[in-house]
């Protein structure tokens, strides 16, 4: 028992680990800030896309299906390498010589934004097609009714499953360090291996939880808000 | 006195035999009997290179699988090859094998986690270009490069304590990520074993720039044992009949043609 302790909690190596864990935290959290950033921007775009109405619209709703599927299908860890190892081989100009951080923002991009659209498209139709046509019917064209009728409410009912994916994103910023970003788990795995002692993941695993668990709590606030609201309009 | 001393003969004799015999009656005591389970890491060319298929490592090659199966034969035992990640070699607590070739350095650290045997190679720190880096001229120049190790390696801790770049170095979870790293230019320069860079340099030639210098740090390897093995001793005793009756410097001809002095020596 003692050993565990020593080995896991040991206050003393808690503290001694701390501020390089600390140091490469703040990696994830500026990954996690732009990639979140991204993610909202793209992903709104292509559910709009995928949602686009006409025969018309047809090849840019399979490119955005196709995308989806792909991306989020596959293991957010070969996307990294993909990306991270694949892209600065080809020696094209711009494309490869990107910082490790860039390929570490693109990758999560990538794989975050698939699940995203997902979540916007699912809060796009659940507007009741009655809301479009009382738009259409007051004169709105179609990118008008989307815009000031369609999205704000879509938007404002699937903020909680946002928010739930988006702590998926800030613990996934701990799986680029496979194509060598310098982040919170690489640290701590730098500090146990030369002390032999496991505390080191400990504080990088405290640090992520202190981030998460105020997302969370303001998730649920924001899910009791609407709940009430709801409720008020009903009776 | 020539009855004596042939008594005494026989005597030495009958206990020599009996010695034998012992020996040969209680084998080492391995995880499965009768066979000596030898672990890999990654694929390191003319150490130990093969595919690995789950935990099994299927048709290596190299020095530390000829110089394995050398000892396993000396103990009486059949060699069994399996992979173990690099990355919790000298994690303490419970090994999966019973011997371990990795290309390990011996050091104080790590000796408090695991066992080594005696050394059975020597090596320095060899510096792995990428196709556009400027070859360095000293370890100053190394400086302002973008370094990169694996992690847990000698050459990441001596990039750390001694060298002080002025980028952080990069760092691998396996050899294979740090030489994609740098065939990709992600990395300038790799620090690691000598041996090991010039091996995969003179494999894939035009992967790589040149192995720009190597930094002398009298590095020996040791085969990886549980902290406390049994199998320490007699093993130990196998490595030292290897080096005494010449198969070690055979088996390095055998596997290491290259002529590691001709690289430049960075100071």
């Amino acid at each position: 028992m003692h050993e565990v302790l020593q080995k896991f909690f040991s206050p003393h190596s808690f503290r001694v680990a701390f501020p390089d864990v600390w140091f490469g935290f703040q990696l994830n959290l500026k990954l996690m800030i732009v990639s979140e950033i991204l993610v909202l921007i793209f992903a709104l775009g292509i559910a709009v896309i995928r949602g686009l109405p006409g025969r018309g619209a047809a090849p840019l709703r399979a490119l955005a299906i196709i995308y989806t599927d792909i991306f989020r299908g596959t293991p957010l860890i070969l996307v990294a390498f993909l990306v991270g190892f694949g892209l600065p081989g080809l020696n094209i100009r711009v494309i490869s010589t990107q910082s490790l951080f860039a390929y570490g923002v693109i990758s999560l991009t990538l794989v975050y934004t698939a699940y995203v659209t997902e979540v916007y498209r699912a809060g796009i139709e659940s507007v009741h097609p009655s809301q479009r046509m009382a738009a259409r019917s007051i004169g709105l064209n179609y990118w008008q009714s989307m815009r000031y009728v369609v999205i704000p409410q879509a938007v404002r009912r699937v903020i909680p499953p946002l928010l739930n994916d988006f702590v998926g994103l800030q613990k996934d910023t701990a799986l680029v360090t496979v194509i060598g970003v310098a982040e919170a788990a690489q640290q701590a795995q730098q500090f146990s291996q030369n002390n032999y002692n496991f505390t080191s993941y400990v504080d990088a695993a405290v640090l992520f939880i202190l981030l998460t668990i105020p997302l969370a709590r303001f998730t649920d606030h924001l899910i009791a808000v609407r709940e009430r609201r709801e409720r008020a309009q009903a009776t | 006195m020539k009855r004596l001393s042939a008594l005494v003969a026989v005597a030495t004799l009958t206990v020599s035999i009996a010695a034998v015999a012992a020996a040969r009656t209680t084998a080492p005591p391995t995880m499965s009997p009768g066979t000596l389970t030898v672990a890999f890491g990654d694929s390191a060319v003319n150490f130990a290179a093969g595919t690995v298929h789950g935990s099994n490592y299927v048709n290596p090659k190299g020095y530390e699988v000829d110089l394995s199966s050398a000892v396993a034969k000396g103990l009486g035992l059949k060699p069994k090859f399996v992979y173990t990640p690099w990355a919790k070699l000298f994690a303490p607590g419970h090994k999966s094998f019973d011997i371990s070739f990795q290309e390990a350095t011996i050091t104080a650290a790590r000796s408090k986690t695991v066992d080594f045997t005696r050394s059975y190679f020597n090596a320095n720190q060899g510096v792995l270009l990428s196709k556009t880096a400027k070859t360095p001229k000293s370890i100053a120049d190394l400086k302002s490069m973008q370094t990169c190790a694996q992690t847990d390696t000698t050459g990441l801790t001596w990039i750390q304590q001694k060298l002080h770049p002025s980028k952080t170095p990069l760092i691998y979870q396996s050899t294979a990520a740090a030489f994609l790293a740098v065939q990709v230019g992600k990395c300038d320069a790799l620090i690691l074993d000598t041996p090991i860079v010039a091996s995969e340099k003179k494999a894939h030639p035009a992967s790589y720039g040149i192995v720009g210098g190597q930094i002398v740090t009298h590095e020996q390897y040791g085969a990886v044992l549980q902290k406390g093995s049994a199998l320490l001793a007699p093993v130990n005793a196998q490595i030292n009949k290897l080096w005494k009756n010449g198969t070690v410097a055979k088996l390095q001809k055998k596997w290491f043609n290259i002529d590691f002095s001709k690289i430049p020596v960075l100071k």
